[in-house]
């Protein structure tokens, strides 16, 4: 009975509430989600909205335990195809340059050429490995966080990233 | 000045960096056109003073079977083919989505579809069914009943390959299969080969500039999907729990089955011109 209750408890109507709440907690994880799969940023939104908007379609029968992991695969859904890898061009905006050296501008130059080499590599990467060395490293997640969302198991998201670094550095060899 | 040389760990620092670009609304402004979005379509909510009202709802009815009768008379087929360099997906007429790869066909009848929702279909395409009446496709030895959203159909030939994402999918042949969430399924003449589970959604890549990209994918969906580029029969006798992860340019397909079976070390033989096996 228990049990039942539990079950049940989890598939009731997704209120308006939790739907604000989950809006509130994973909207902007989600368009950046959608962000280092397509490096559009006007898609990335739009693309996070839909993914809202199917949640509330569905909110009769959403495991309200699972809300996470199926915005994710909605977005992941909805992104889908949406570009090929070549027309990849992410333009993440660069907080700050390495303390050392601020006022050299030969420094100041390399460091702009490593970081625009470095944006230009992610497009060399596979999506799955991209999407989960951004996540850690821009979202700042750790492997169990990444692996929940995108339903993997951890050691499948530390295979995909050290499949990421590797392509970087074997790219970053090979242009620096 | 020597070139800075960058270890694994300052790529890592230097990525942690980085800021995804601002977006052009606020979360405040996009909560409020979310909040629009939804108010608008009536679909999206149960409060809808369209379906709250027993009349209303009752005239929708007969004005739907009132224009059925006559939609019934005029027949009319749909035929969309897959375009290379085009992915956008095509709208059907109940709002579910088909994105078909290059090669790819369909055919159904628009002024039916409100009744009858049934696809002719041959090639490879990633479907997103909305809710409604049942949702047929059919290919040359199988049929797959949706009986829930998002799902992957690859046909070549006798062959046919399923990967349901979301919900579930029924495919009738000589056997008959219920697909959950993450299964697939592969169909030769109608008869189930292999069944597995995979736990994630896009690990084939459409066709871009004549190459086919894998990640992590059973050796089934690559066979499937070579043969349906390629126009060859192409059968293993691999197990199915392989997959592989690359990708195979189309242009010499003889290269590309051999670049297949090297890390499996398994060895591809021609039957003739136009079939090919790739044993263990």
């Amino acid at each position: 009975m228990g049990i039942i209750r539990k079950i049940s408890g989890n598939k009731e109507e997704l209120t308006a509430q939790e739907f604000e709440r989950a809006f509130e907690m994973y909207y902007s994880s989600i368009r950046n989600y959608v962000y280092f799969k397509t490096s559009q940023s006007e898609l990335a939104e739009d693309m996070a909205q839909e993914a809202f908007v199917k949640l509330w379609e569905t909110r009769h029968r959403i495991d309200k335990t699972s809300i996470k992991a199926y915005l994710y695969t909605i977005a992941g859904n909805l992104t889908i195809n949406q570009l090929k890898r070549d027309q990849l061009k992410y333009k993440f905006m660069n907080l700050q340059v390495r303390g050392k050296d601020i006022n050299n501008p030969q420094y100041i130059l390399e460091m702009q050429e490593f970081d625009a080499k470095l944006q230009h590599t992610l497009s060399k990467i596979p999506e799955g490995a991209r999407e989960v060395f951004l996540m850690n490293r821009i979202e700042d997640l750790k492997y169990h966080e990444i692996a929940e969302r995108l339903n993997l198991s951890v050691k499948a998201v530390e295979k995909r990233m050290s499949r990421a670094l590797a392509i970087i550095r074997e790219e970053l060899q090979r242009n620096l | 000045m020597e070139k800075p040389k960058f270890s694994i760990e300052e790529i890592e620092k230097h990525a942690a960096n980085w800021q995804v670009p601002d977006p052009v609304l606020s979360k405040s402004e996009a909560w409020a056109k979310l909040q629009a979005r939804i108010a608008e379509n009536p679909s999206s909510s149960s409060k809808s003073p369209f379906y709250s009202s027993l009349w209303l709802r009752i005239a929708a009815v007969m004005a739907i079977i009132f224009a059925g009768g006559i939609l019934l008379l005029l027949m009319s087929s749909v035929e969309l083919d897959g375009i290379a360099s085009n992915n956008q997906a095509h709208i059907l007429p109940c709002g579910s989505e088909i994105e078909l790869a290059d090669g790819s066909h369909i055919s159904y009848n628009k002024y039916l579809w409100p009744l009858w929702r049934q696809i002719d279909f041959d090639g490879q395409a990633h479907f997103s069914v909305r809710k409604g009446r049942p949702f047929k496709i059919s290919t040359p030895h199988t049929t797959v009943d949706v009986l829930g959203t998002t799902f992957t159909v690859w046909v070549s030939g006798d062959d046919a390959f399923v990967h349901c994402e979301e919900g579930r999918v029924r495919l009738t042949g000589v056997d008959e299969v219920v697909l959950e969430a993450n299964d697939y399924a592969s169909l030769a003449n109608g008869s189930l080969t292999s069944k597995g589970s995979y736990n994630t959604v896009g690990f084939v890549q459409f066709e871009t500039q004549g190459a086919l990209q894998f990640e992590d994918a059973p050796i089934d969906l690559v066979c499937a999907a070579l043969s349906q580029r390629s126009g060859l029969t192409i059968k293993s006798t691999l197990p199915n729990t392989l997959r592989y992860t690359g990708t195979l340019d189309l242009v010499e397909i003889s290269t590309a089955l051999e670049v297949l079976a090297k890390p499996f070390d398994a060895s591809v033989n021609w039957v003739g011109d136009k079939q090919v096996e790739i044993h263990p």
